[in-house]
């Protein structure tokens, strides 16, 4: 790898390490220290207005229902998730937030806001689109390998 | 747009300020503002919204916050964005 493409490297792993640490520590810090990251990210799967099945709500995630089951248990446990029955028809459960569910979605965004709008503040409109096409790029080549190595052999991340 | 209606709203919007500020109502005029009145955090402006869209069935976003900053304001967004039936 020469320079250039070493510091490429260098970058994308620190970007990406550094995001997920951050969001893990801005959740510690904060209101709602009795959740994971990932617990987080199966709460912005449901959405603060919706009444999500489990299988809609899995495959958002890409996990199984089963292991979606075990996560939602845990958040329902922790008071952020609820479980209805759907009136039409009483064998579909559906989950939706809570309002404690719903506050820790809301303040959780809002970090993602801040992360964004410092992010692009900065950028005049041909800046901002340099970035979104970059990132696009970036998006699409990760997807490919991720399709590739993680769906090939069947194992998925934990909610 | 009925005077009633306004009241009513009013009335709603400035109990929940009241209870999440943990203020007498009576504290709550439509002038007062969230943030530099009451020394709401990000935290309990969002307990406002979250009880206010349960309320009114409808959804503020957070674009939509950022220009509410007195408790009018929030009676002024409510009535726009769910007109009387």
């Amino acid at each position: 790898m020469n320079e250039f493409d070493q510091t490429i490297n260098d970058l994308l792993l620190d970007i990406f390490d550094k995001i997920l640490v951050t969001e893990e520590k801005a959740l510690r810090r904060g209101n709602f220290s009795d959740i994971s990251v990932a617990e987080m990210h199966a709460l912005e799967s449901i959405g603060p207005y919706d009444r999500r099945t489990m299988s809609e709500t899995a495959a958002m995630l890409g996990v199984t229902t089963g292991t979606l089951t075990v996560a939602i248990d845990r958040l329902v446990r922790k008071g952020y998730v609820e479980r209805h029955r759907d009136p039409n028809d009483r064998r579909v459960v559906r989950v939706a937030l809570t309002r404690k569910g719903k506050l820790a979605f809301r303040m959780h965004n809002k970090f993602h806001k801040l992360l964004v709008d410092r992010l692009v503040g900065p950028l005049d409109p041909s800046g901002r689109e340099i970035l979104l096409k970059t990132l696009h790029q970036i998006d699409l080549i990760v997807k490919e390998q991720y399709e590739r190595y993680v769906l090939s052999d069947g194992t998925e991340d934990e909610p | 747009m009925t005077a009633t209606r306004m009241e009513l709203v009013f009335s709603e919007v400035a109990e929940t300020v009241a209870t999440i500020a943990g203020v007498p109502m009576d504290q709550i005029v439509g002038e007062t503002e969230l943030i530099r009145d009451l020394n709401l955090d990000s935290l309990a402006m969002y307990e406002i919204v979250i009880d206010l869209e349960e309320a009114f069935d409808l959804r503020i976003s957070d674009s939509d916050l950022d220009k509410i900053r007195t408790v009018n304001d929030a009676v002024h967004y409510i009535l726009a964005a769910s007109p009387a039936e």
